[in-house]
């Protein structure tokens, strides 16, 4: 500004609460904004509001009665977790899974993690202001709940796999309805992105909002589709992949500004990847057995051993330090969304009211894994 | 001298149930039209098609408890919503339906109607700042400099037409569209009018004083029950209000399309025509950010209006050969 | 680290490479190299830590802390810190043993930024202070809640509560 009008007013710095009891905040999370009018200074977040103490309860339950537990971190993408879980114990205790097994577990974890880019989708359109594409992309999110249903048992927190494979193998009628969605629904996509991503209004509310640099991307933590859209092109699926990942072929986006609009496009264009890896994996789905030959009582030799996997919203990690028995002596969980959170200071400083809730909405976190 | 008053009381009994019925329908019909462009149903349990949603809303609001927040600030909390319901009234009143169905037949309606509808701000600023609530605080001061904004496109869109008529009655400006609606020569003013009604109405794309998902719910964050349901019904008057101005500046009013109906319901049509464009609007489009909005009113619509006026004036000069 | 938009694929882990480096970097510091499952440990002494996750992250390029956490062993702590090179592929897992009683290491906010909440956590579950960290308050737990319940010491039927069937 060439000349500062409130130079000589005093002025005072209001703080607001966006309290753990809001409409934008996904979950039961609260930050206090500092507010110089309508632009912020600085904030301030709080957490803790659903810590469970899961990982104290890890010491008292054996590995497999922990993996309903393990479900309920993130409840929107409850097979992302589980595949860590069961993929580290097979590490530690060096079980081979069946292909069978292996091509379920993809299909079954892509789609829930088009399932959760869905939310993320109609969200951010509730956010910015357009009622519609949330109904939208909740109606394509029933068709997936319903696959999920016919092979888990239940549309939210699955329980369904297990050390060395599935509970259950797949029902007839199941790649009948996956066939269908697949070739519905890319057309549909293209129409909800009329909606959102091809729109005047939207694109001026997010292109520029909300940067983060690389470096500081990096340097704080974050992954998933937060640092992709931030330029680095890091997903654990190609890196490090694991569970049968480099036989699908599938492209990882990525934006270069690392504003809201980037990260909005890279998940839009992730769900069509996933749906790219679900088609291969249904046309090649091998026969065989859904699970492999596994010990009723999982006692893993001692040792410790961290491995990740990539979540729906970043890098999901389990530590593991196992003393020979059936009980975990010390589990960690590193959630994705405590680390991206980490970076909700920075992005937001400099912006004003309805640019805090579209760049919360874009780290996209779940509170079950911030808090644990 | 008796029979005049009473006229007139049973124009204002007239007036008054016909403005709460559209209403009714009007909040019904909002509810439906955006269901169905979700590709949902909307209310359909309470009476068939759901048609006495908005009765059973209106009573459960009657009988809820009134509760007034400690810290309000007296007498300006209270009186808020009764103002913004006086000022949609007021202005809805000078809206003739046909040559002889007005209640006030005034030589300055247009400007009356324009000057009464921009009183509702100053019961939103009311409510926002006596809330004793940040997030109204927020709102109220939001809509000011939204009001603000857009009220002087809004008004000045209509000055191609009252140039082209010669007269702010509104009964005039109907009477002058019987072979022509203003709607073809004045296009580029009846886009800025219908952008400025729906910041007017503080409808999206235009609603940061009530964005839900930032402030909660703006402005009216602190009211319950009847005084929520009198800011309620006041947004909906408003709505009406707006439409049938439209209709009756730019689509000819009571003049009947092809069709011989009587002029009021085709007055009634065509605003409701313009209200279902509203609420298409309404459910398509994100909302704008506050400077940006601000941005739209003051660096696009204004000098658009005034383009608008300048070039009614100079093809009415050539049309009636010159300077006289 | 590769370009903007380049694609990170198969990155394998080169172990000798990063066992050659390590010994070349850390001259001067007493440090243990275990193996387990595939990962590589290092386990250091409490002294020679911040020095030696700094040499890790300026000389190898180690820039990403994945986990920062610790383990309760009664009569000791551990404390672990998880880290990953985007440019090598290099993983590491760094250890350190505190004492059970008094606690206390260098913060690494300095090296990474992504320690604050972590730090602040471990603070809050096991009592490790961390010396020069920004803002040491509680991050999961409530006000007035003093304890430390990852700790061993801290069991579930001292508040009365059951736990489960091992």
């Amino acid at each position: 500004m060439p000349f500062d009008l409130t130079k000589d007013i005093d002025t005072e710095i209001m703080e607001i609460n966006f309290g753990p009891h809001h409409p934008s905040t996904h979950g039961v999370f609260r930050f206090v904004a500092k507010l110089d009018g309508e632009v912020v200074v600085d904030i301030e977040p709080y957490i803790g509001y659903l810590h469970s103490g899961i990982e104290k309860i890890a010491e008292t339950r054996r590995y497999f009665q922990f993996i309903p537990l393990v479900d309920r971190l993130d409840y929107t993408a409850s097979l992302t977790y589980e595949l860590c879980l069961c993929l580290l114990l097979e590490k530690m205790m060096e079980i081979e899974v069946p292909e069978r097994a292996q091509y379920i577990r993809v299909m079954l974890t892509e789609l829930q993690r088009i399932a959760t880019h869905l939310i993320f989708f109609g969200t951010t359109g509730l956010e910015a202001g357009a009622y519609t594409p949330f109904l939208y992309s909740f109606r394509e999110r029933e068709v997936i709940l319903r696959l999920v249903e016919m092979a888990c048992g239940s549309r939210m927190t699955t329980n369904y796999f297990r050390v060395g494979g599935c509970k259950w193998d797949i029902p007839e009628g199941f790649d009948d309805l996956c066939y269908k969605f697949i070739k519905k629904f890319p057309k549909r996509l293209d129409e909800y992105e009329w909606l959102l991503s091809g729109n005047e209004i939207f694109r001026d509310r997010t292109i520029g909002v909300g940067r983060l640099d690389a470096d500081l991307a990096i340097s704080l933590g974050v992954s998933g589709p937060t640092l992709r859209g931030s330029g680095v092109r890091f997903d654990i699926r190609k890196a490090e992949p694991y569970s049968g990942y480099d036989r699908f072929d599938f492209d990882v986006p990525y934006g270069l500004n690392g504003d809201v609009y980037d990260r909005f496009m890279v998940r839009v264009k992730e769900m069509r990847q996933s749906l790219r890896i679900i088609e291969q994996a249904l046309d090649g789905l091998p026969g065989g057995d859904h699970i492999a030959k596994a010990p009723k009582v999982l006692k893993p030799p001692p040792g410790e051993i961290y491995y990740r996997n990539e979540g729906t919203r970043g890098e999901i990690g389990f530590y593991i330090v196992s003393d020979g028995s059936t009980v975990p002596y010390r589990l960690k969980i590193r959630g994705p969304s405590f680390s991206n959170l980490m970076s909700l200071r920075h992005m937001m400083v400099g912006h004003s009211i309805p640019d805090i809730v579209l760049i919360f909405g874009s780290i996209d976190i779940c509170v079950g894994e911030v808090d644990r | 001298m008796i029979v005049e008053i009473l006229i007139m009381l049973l124009k204002l009994v007239v007036a008054i149930a016909f403005i709460m019925l559209s209403a009714l329908i009007l909040i019904l019909m909002l509810r439906k039209v955006m269901g169905h462009m979700q590709s949902r149903v909307g209310p359909n349990r309470v009476g068939p098609f759901g048609i006495l949603q908005t009765v059973a809303d209106a009573s459960k609001l009657l009988f809820k408890e009134d509760i007034i927040p400690a810290g309000v600030d007296g007498w300006a909390w209270r009186i808020a919503p009764s103002v913004v319901l006086m000022a949609s009234m007021a202005s809805f009143s000078f809206i003739p339906f046909s040559k002889s169905l007005t209640m006030v037949n005034s030589n300055i309606s247009l400007f009356f109607i324009f000057a009464m509808s921009s009183m509702t701000s100053v019961g939103i600023i009311m409510a926002g700042w006596s809330s004793n609530n940040k997030y109204s605080l927020i709102g109220g001061l939001r809509n000011a400099a939204q009001i603000i904004s857009y009220e002087v496109p809004l008004v000045l869109s209509t000055i191609g037409v009252v140039m082209m008529t010669g007269s702010l009655n509104l009964v005039d400006i109907v009477e002058k569209q019987k072979h022509l609606f203003n709607i073809f020569p004045q296009f580029l003013g009846f886009l800025i009018f219908m952008t400025a009604a729906l910041a007017e109405l503080n409808h999206t794309p235009f609603d940061i004083s009530e964005a839900e998902s930032e402030l909660v719910s703006g402005f009216n964050t602190e009211y319950s029950a009847m005084r929520f349901a009198m800011f309620f019904l006041a947004e909906f008057f408003n709505v009406f209000v707006v439409a049938a101005l439209g209709a009756i500046v730019f689509l000819g009013g009571w003049n009947p399309i092809f069709i011989p109906l009587p002029g009021f319901v085709w007055l009634i049509i065509k605003s409701y025509i313009l209200i279902f464009v509203i609420m298409w609007i309404r459910s398509t489009f994100p909302r704008f950010r506050a400077d940006q909005l601000l941005n739209i009113g003051w660096k696009l619509l204004l000098p658009a209006s005034l383009v608008n006026i300048f070039g009614t004036g100079i093809v009415l000069l050539i049309i009636n050969g010159g300077l006289s | 680290m590769l370009k903007p938009g380049e694609l990170y694929l198969n990155r394998k882990f080169d172990r000798d490479d990063l066992l050659k480096k390590i010994e070349l970097s850390l001259k001067g510091i007493e440090y243990d190299i275990q193996e387990n499952f595939g990962d590589v440990f290092l386990v250091i002494g409490r002294e020679g830590l911040f020095k030696a996750l700094s040499i890790l992250k300026e000389k190898l390029d180690f820039n990403y802390l994945k986990c920062l956490t610790a383990a309760d062993y009664v009569g000791y702590l551990e404390i672990i810190y998880c880290i990953y090179s985007f440019s090598n592929a290099y993983s590491l897992i760094v250890k350190a043993k505190l004492d059970a009683d008094n606690p206390e290491v260098r913060s690494v906010f300095s090296l990474w930024q992504g320690a604050d909440w972590h730090e602040r956590e471990a603070c809050d579950l096991f009592g490790i202070k961390f010396i020069g960290h920004p803002d040491l308050k509680k991050l999961v737990l409530w006000d007035g809640f003093d304890e430390h319940p990852l700790r061993k010491s801290f069991t579930l039927e001292l508040r009365g509560e059951e736990g489960g069937d091992a």
